[in-house]
């Protein structure tokens, strides 16, 4: 059914066929011609959506409420909570951590997270001497069972074009000073995987609760730009 | 293809902003823009049409904004939506008809993950722990070979097993192949001014990798 869903605008692009592979011969005439479309359209994005959405629904392609139970979803259920709660569960159970470190979206799947953009997940973990940092150089990949929709620093231009050349130099910026000697590992996610970086348990949080834990899980320490810390009084992370 | 997309070693984008307690969502637009696409699923083939934006404008666009313009293109080249229609907002006979999320289907949709691992005997090109040279290719059509590991040697550290090749995902054989985690150390990316400590792992398919 789903399979279905997914495949169903794939097929029909590819019977498009040339419409979404130009070849650069007619590149120019291409972009001639959408700029003569984009006129035609509002060049504000608000009314632009709203007529596309109106067709969309008159023609039956879309439900109303479908797209607001999607935006519920993952403005309120499907967030970095979920990540700081797999978090805390690995730092308090050892065999569930080795599942975590071995696959990840199956152990992610046990606290009962899954879905889009994170049918692989590979968690990979943060040590003394190990620091992870996660990227997409290309787009903006994020395994968004455990994190949510990404955040807008993420997604931008700086972000991705210097994570792989001065990594270093970034998570400065992010006030995350990391010791020359601790090696840094940067994933780029290129292909189907999605990564969750497991950070370290900070001192000071003996004796906590696996819910307490998961209050201190911040989502950038997930991401890599930041270390788990104590939370400052009646400061969230 | 080599388009503005892939910036992974670029220098000049400017400072990091940061948005402190930012909100999933920053205008009612774009939680409509972001719903729509995933309701249609536009995400197969929508990554391309965002990658041929030219550079200026893909750079311009905000990431939602971005999604509606590849997404409006992707429905239009499926045959999902005509422009006329765009431009007269009516309806008009004679285009596809795609099949409607219900919202009785979404709370399934929101938690199924579809297997993007395949489970076919495909035996793998490199083991574990051997060096590989990406390669040196230049497709003008979609990839996931980022330009800066191009011509690089690293180490398979990891085989996760058989992926479709998204470089093929416009065409009808998925060529379906292992892909590997391939460490690269800093300094042979960046040079020896890199920390000596430091690598990237980069996803690869088998057709990005030759023996080094």
């Amino acid at each position: 059914m789903t399979t279905t869903r997914r495949d169903f605008l794939t097929a029909a692009v590819t019977a498009a066929g040339a419409a979404v592979t130009p070849d650069l011969a007619h590149a120019h005439e291409h972009d001639h011609a959408h700029d003569h479309d984009h006129q035609v359209v509002p060049s504000d994005p608000a009314l632009r959506v709203k007529a596309l959405e109106s067709l969309l629904v008159e023609k039956g392609l879309v439900d109303r409420a479908a797209l607001d139970a999607i935006v519920d979803a993952y403005e309120y259920k499907i967030g970095p909570r979920n990540g700081a709660r797999v978090v805390a569960r690995a730092w308090v159970d050892p065999a569930y951590k080795q599942r975590l470190l071995t696959n990840g979206a199956a152990a992610i799947a046990e606290l009962g997270y899954s879905g889009p953009e994170g049918e692989q997940m590979m968690v990979v973990q943060n040590t003394p001497k190990v620091h992870n940092l996660v990227v997409c150089t290309l787009c903006s990949c994020y395994p968004w069972p455990v994190l949510g929709l990404p955040p807008v620093w993420y997604k931008s231009a700086p972000y991705r074009s210097r994570a792989v050349i001065d990594p270093r130099g970034l998570l400065r910026e992010f006030g995350l000073h990391l010791p020359d000697d601790v090696e840094l590992r940067v994933w780029d996610s290129t292909a189907d995987l999605r990564y969750l970086v497991l950070p370290e348990r900070p001192a000071g949080s003996e004796g906590l609760n696996e819910e307490e834990l998961a209050a201190w899980v911040s989502r950038d320490s997930m991401i890599g730009t930041a270390k788990v810390v104590k939370p400052a009084e009646g400061v969230p992370a | 293809m080599n388009g503005i997309h892939d910036m992974g070693g670029m220098q000049d984008m400017g400072p990091l902003e940061y948005e402190k307690n930012e909100p999933v969502f920053h205008a009612p637009w774009e939680k409509r823009t972001f719903a729509i696409w995933w309701a249609t699923d536009a995400a197969p083939g929508y990554r391309y049409q965002a990658e041929i934006l030219p550079p200026v404008e893909y750079l311009g666009l905000s990431y939602y904004a971005r999604m509606l313009v590849a997404m409006t293109e992707l429905l239009v080249a499926g045959g999902m939506i005509t422009r006329a229609e765009l431009e007269t907002g009516q309806p008009m006979p004679g285009t596809r008809k795609g099949e409607l999320l219900t919202l009785a289907q979404v709370p399934a949709e929101l938690i199924k993950s579809e297997p993007s691992l395949r489970n076919l005997p495909i035996a793998p090109r490199f083991r574990t722990g051997q060096r590989v040279r990406a390669r040196n290719l230049n497709p003008v059509t979609h990839t996931r070979l980022p330009r800066y590991a191009r011509g690089k040697i690293g180490t398979i550290e990891r085989d996760h097993g058989v992926y479709d090749f998204e470089d093929a995902e416009q065409q009808l054989d998925k060529k379906p192949q292992h892909v590997y985690s391939v460490r690269f150390a800093a300094r042979e990316l960046w040079g020896q001014e890199a920390n000596q400590h430091d690598c990237v792992y980069v996803d690869m398919w088998d057709d990005y990798l030759e023996r080094a």
